[in-house]
């Protein structure tokens, strides 16, 4: 009907406001959108990679900490009511040799006769011989790697060479981690691995039909002691604490893209609302009832938040592409495609008209009661004193909230479940009440900002500001904007550069080999490392200048009922001096783990509420076996859910073989030709060979990808801050219309009318630095505090004069900047046409 | 007692003020007034003697300090805002002096919203639009925005919206005051055709010739009635009626 096409007509007529308003519901949804299906894609792609390992299996029966076992257990297996069938095989990781670096594969060796994988054959033929192999057939393209040809697997036997007799498609396991798979016979398998007569998995079909968890509870029942059962994506579950930090700064994110979206969307919305109020006067005046112009109001919204949804999808999208690059680059494993989960769509459908129903609820239903006489007759209105004052009541109340809620959550009041949920929200609450208050400050603010530039800017300058104080409120709302970019960029861009520094300086404590000499690249949740020989030990430590050889192994095991990563290592006093003790004195810490103790990453401690002397229970193949805790340290490996083990300690509870890292250090006075003995040492064989100067590469191309997303956002949110001002400098250009003119036919330039303007963004901008950098900064510090809180680990708090001055230079530049359209506009004017204006 | 079925508005002492303290005017002072049906009232007086007050009062756009209005015998200050915003939908025409057309809207629709927001269906709102254009003479002008229309036009479209709605009351500010006196000339002509048509019009106007139009001129000083005439043909009708019909006298 008619008020609808009226609706439509308004968004024609003001293209800025209506662009403005979708914007901000764009951003609203397309940061919820992206990084919801972004986590999703994370997620599952562990799940599936674990998933895909076990093929058709719906469980498997490994032993506790990995390492193998007899499989002689499996005839017991499958006579389990339930079982189809349950087929020993050795699955264990190696380095596939391959141009630079040898890619982490994982190697199974199964019954040639069983494997059912081996039917899936694209070409050539089966494993006859124990020095043959297949390739997955995608794998094998990917690195030019032809059938007949000759491939080299690093492997705690050595460095071996087989045969490539047959590709097979990339499904069920040869699909794991993008068909980095190599099948090799079990005899070849148990040989290559040092498991004489051993397997290290029993997957089990079960029989259609049958019940998984009856079937599991009864192969539990059997099982003995080191030995368990469960089911093969539940292993990605152990990859999640490696995931929690990102996916937590990822919904700080999406809490912070809701809050500006809403924000903008708010704006723009009271500044229509503003410019529509004759409009909306004569409707009333003419027999529209209140609650019609509410309604008409929210149909608008409803239609712009319908828009905005479709739209910011699709920069979800975009978007969700880009972060899973970067959750890639993270992670070091393959995400595959994005997953086009139904959850992240549906979110979006109701969140984007949600946001902008309840972000326009409250000033439709202010404006269709608002009498209409005043402003049929264009009287000052007196309306916005009283809506300015509820803001800033409103926005206190909600600030005393917020920063209750943070120091409970600081000071760890609330309960662990919680935090994970509050920490979000919290940060929403903050940032609203700043913006709240804001309109109530800015007239303040405005006063000092003209008591110190005034002199300088002239005549424009003070006719500037008393066009922005003739609209505080829209003035305030705008500054507003400008301080939520600030806040934004400078609170997520010091406690990320925080976070990075503070990995960077613990990276270059803990590694300080001078080389590292692995099987293959190293992946984030440790679920992949490939095993080199422990005779390397001897090769590397006769290598002319080395000083001394040390071994790493990052074992998964579980830790008083928590998945954690075992760091088994050999400590000397050299290594002993890099941990980053928390908790302890050094003596006794050393002391304790030569001794067989265990130190703990504080994130662990916090988890299980451990303290010095206290032990910790670790479940073993041997049944539970407790060690004593001498320490804390900071630790970042597995997002701190880890502990060090001195290596022979591990080695006496875990029982495995081979060695993940050698860590070369050499004599002072002959480095340099050392790296390259050792380099040789590493080609020669297919290892990867990393200086330490390269493994800090590494580490910050890792956080290269979080850099670029910060980049990312700030851009957004100046991009959004710069409609702002476009939108406001417009208003109020158009509402001087005649003043201009009669200014210009009196007195002044057309350049003069420019400045004028600019100066208005230039004010605008300088009132929103003091609040914007003040509540970013204190943001960064609570973002920082609850890192500790959420994740056990303390990072340091560095205020950089320097990032924080660039983003005010940035806000300055992009408010001048913004205000050329307008400004542009003002000075254009055709004088003889404008004085007419009403 | 008063025949409610002859008045169309009728005024006991109303009272509105502005301000308080050195700044307070007393926009009305106790005004009492009796419209009767069908009659063309003109009211007058300096600027700021209260007229708009007056209409704003009767519009129900505004709220009284003291006194009565009533509007076909009902009393609208008993009314809510809903109810208000009702009987200028259904029953009282508004023309200002500044038009106040949507400027989103075309002629044809600025003059059909009144009757299609009360529920009036779309095509006969439509109908009833054309043919309030035609009154005012601007049937080739449907299709055009305000911004397309000269002030004279635009200030027809808005007396052809108030007379869509078939007002048992028009209430025109100052309808000429923003025409030149070629466009106030017709704008009036149109208003007296109307009201020979059976409308009763209350309306404030500057322009002394322009009031000569009217059956009845009431001026106005400092929220006072101090003059209240019937012109030609009018005065002997309502000798007749004189009885029936106080009439407030100052
Ligand atoms: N909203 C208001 N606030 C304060 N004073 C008002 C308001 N509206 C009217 N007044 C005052 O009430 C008095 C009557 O005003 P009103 O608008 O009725 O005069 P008017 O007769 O219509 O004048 P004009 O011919 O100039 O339109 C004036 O003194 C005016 O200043
Ligand atoms: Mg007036």
């Amino acid at each position: 009907m008619m008020l609808r096409s009226y609706t439509y007509r308004e968004f024609i007529r003001r293209p800025g406001r209506t662009l403005l308003t979708l914007g901000g519901i764009v951003i609203g949804v397309a940061g919820v959108f992206a990084i919801a299906l972004t986590v999703h894609t994370t997620r599952n792609a562990y799940r599936q990679m674990f998933a895909d390992l076990a093929g058709r299996a719906e469980l498997e029966v490994v032993a506790d900490g990995g390492g193998g076992f007899d499989p002689e257990i499996a005839a017991g297996l499958a006579a389990v009511p339930g079982v189809r069938s349950a087929r020993p095989v050795v699955r264990m990781v190696a380095g596939f040799v391959s141009g630079s670096n040898p890619l982490g594969v994982m190697v199974v060796g199964a019954d040639a006769s069983a494997d059912d994988v081996l039917d899936r054959l694209v070409s050539g033929r089966r494993i006859e011989a124990d020095d043959e192999i297949l390739l997955v057939d995608n794998f094998a393209r990917s690195l030019h790697v032809a059938e007949q040809a000759t491939a080299r697997l690093v492997t705690p036997s050595g460095v071996k060479r087989f045969r490539v007799v047959g590709l097979v498609e990339p499904t069920g396991i040869a699909g794991f981690n993008g068909g980095a798979v190599v099948f090799v016979s079990l005899q070849a398998a148990r040989q290559l691995f040092k498991l004489s007569g051993q397997v290290t998995a029993i997957p089990i079909e079960l029989v259609p039909g049958a019940d998984a968890e009856a079937v599991r509870a009864t192969i539990a029942s059997q099982l003995p002691a080191g030995m368990l059962v469960r089911s093969p994506a539940a292993r990605g579950d152990l990859a999640q604490h490696s995931l929690l930090a990102a996916e937590q700064g990822l919904s700080a994110l999406s809490a912070v893209s809701v809050v500006a979206g809403a924000f903008v969307i708010l704006n723009s919305f009271l500044m229509s609302l503003g410019e529509r109020r004759r409009q909306l006067a004569i409707l009333r005046a003419i027999g529209v009832t209140s609650g019609q112009i509410t309604r008409l109001l929210l149909r608008e919204a409803l239609v712009l938040g319908v828009v905005g949804m479709i739209v910011g999808v699709a920069v979800g999208l975009v978007t969700s592409m880009l972060l899973v690059q970067g959750m890639e680059r993270l992670l070091g494993i393959e995400l595959r495609h994005l997953e086009l989960a139904p959850m992240p769509f549906v979110e979006a459908a109701l969140f984007g008209p949600v946001m902008a129903l309840l972000a326009t609820l409250a000033p439709s239903i202010r404006a269709a009661k608002r009498p209409p006489l005043a402003d049929l007759l264009g009287l000052q209105a007196k309306g916005s004193d009283s809506m300015v004052s509820k803001m800033s009541r409103l926005g206190l109340a909600v600030g005393i909230g917020s920063t209750i809620g943070v120091t409970a959550f600081v000071m760890g009041w609330i309960p662990r479940e919680a935090q994970k949920f509050l920490a979000t929200p919290l940060l929403c609450t903050f940032l609203i009440s700043g913006i709240l208050l804001m309109p109530t400050l800015y007239p303040r603010l405005a006063r000092v900002m003209r008591l110190l530039f005034g002199r300088l800017w002239g005549i424009e300058g003070r006719l500037a500001a008393r066009q922005l104080e003739r609209n505080a409120t829209r003035s305030g709302l705008t500054a507003a904007i400008l301080c939520v970019a600030l806040v934004i960029s400078i609170s997520m861009g010091q406690s990320i550069r925080n976070s990075i520094r503070d990995i960077e300086e613990w990276s270059e404590r803990t590694f300080t080999a001078d080389y590292m000499v692995r099987g293959c690249l190293p992946e984030l949740s440790y679920s992949i490392g490939v095993q080199l020989p422990e005779s390397m030990h001897d090769e590397l430590a006769a290598i002319k200048g080395v000083e001394k050889v040390h071994e790493l192994n990052l074992l998964q095991v579980k830790a008083g009922g928590e998945d954690v990563v075992v760091l088994a290592r050999s400590f000397d006093d050299r290594t002993a001096a890099t941990l980053d003790i928390a908790a302890g004195e050094r003596v006794a810490v050393i002391e304790g783990l030569f001794a067989g103790d265990a130190v703990v990453g504080t994130a662990l401690a916090q988890r299980l509420k451990l303290h010095i002397g206290d032990r910790l229970p670790l479940r073993t193949r041997k049944g539970e076996q407790h060690v004593r805790i001498a320490g804390e340290v900071t630790e970042y490996v597995a997002g701190g859910m880890a502990l060090y083990l001195e290596r022979k300690t591990a080695k006496r509870l875990f029982d495995f073989e081979g060695v993940d890292v050698y860590m070369v250090m050499a004599h002072k006075e002959s480095t340099l030709g050392v790296g390259e003995a050792v380099r040789a040492f590493c080609d020669s064989r297919g290892l990867m060979f990393q200086s330490n100067a390269q493994f800090r590469e590494r580490i910050r191309q890792m956080m290269g990808g979080i850099i670029g997303f910060l980049w990312l956002l700030m851009a957004v949110v100046f991009v959004v801050a710069s409609l702002g001002i476009v939108n406001t400098l417009t208003m109020n250009v158009m509402e001087q219309t005649r003043e201009i003119a009669v200014l210009r036919s009196v007195a002044m330039r057309r350049s003069q009318i420019r400045l004028m303007v600019l100066y208005q963004a230039l004010s605008l901008s300088l009132c929103s630095l003091p609040p914007g950098v003040a509540m970013g900064l204190l943001l960064a510090f609570l973002m920082n505090l609850s890192t500790h809180v959420l994740l056990g680990q303390p990072v340091e708090f560095h205020a950089e004069a320097g990032f924080v001055l660039g983003c005010c230079v940035a806000c300055l530049l992009i408010g001048w900047a913004a205000a050329w359209i307008p400004a542009r506009r003002a000075s254009r004017l055709e004088i003889v046409a404008a004085l007419q204006y009403e | 007692m008063t025949d409610s079925s002859r008045i169309a508005v009728e005024i006991r002492g109303l009272r509105k003020t502005f301000g308080s303290g050195v700044t307070r005017v007393d926009a009305l002072a106790g005004m009492d007034l009796d419209i009767p049906v069908g009659q063309f009232v003109a009211v007058m007086g300096p600027s700021g003697s209260g007229k708009s007050t007056l209409l704003h009062l009767v519009a129900g756009l505004d709220r009284p300090d003291a006194g009565g209005i009533r509007v076909s015998g009902q009393d609208i200050l008993t009314l809510s805002d809903d109810e208000l915003t009702l009987l200028r939908r259904r029953r009282l025409g508004l023309v200002f002096q500044a038009f106040n057309l949507l400027d989103a809207l075309t002629a044809t629709e600025n003059i059909s919203l009144p009757l299609v927001v009360d529920g009036v269906p779309e095509r006969d709102a439509q109908r009833r639009a054309e043919r309030a254009l035609e009154r005012v003479g601007l049937v080739q002008r449907g299709q055009h925005l305000p911004k397309e229309m000269s002030g004279g036009e635009q200030q027809r479209v808005a007396i052809a919206r108030a007379l869509a709605i078939e007002p048992m009351l028009l209430l025109a500010d100052e309808p000429t005051g923003n025409l030149d006196t070629h466009n106030g000339d017709q704008v009036m002509q149109l208003l007296r055709q109307v009201v020979n048509e059976g409308q009763t019009i209350l309306m404030v106007t500057h322009n002394p010739s322009h009031a000569a139009v009217a059956d009845r001129i009431v001026t106005l000083r400092d929220g006072h009635i101090i003059h209240d005439r019937l012109l030609g043909d009018e005065r002997a009708r309502v000798a007749h009626s004189a009885l029936e019909t106080p009439r407030a006298e100052s």
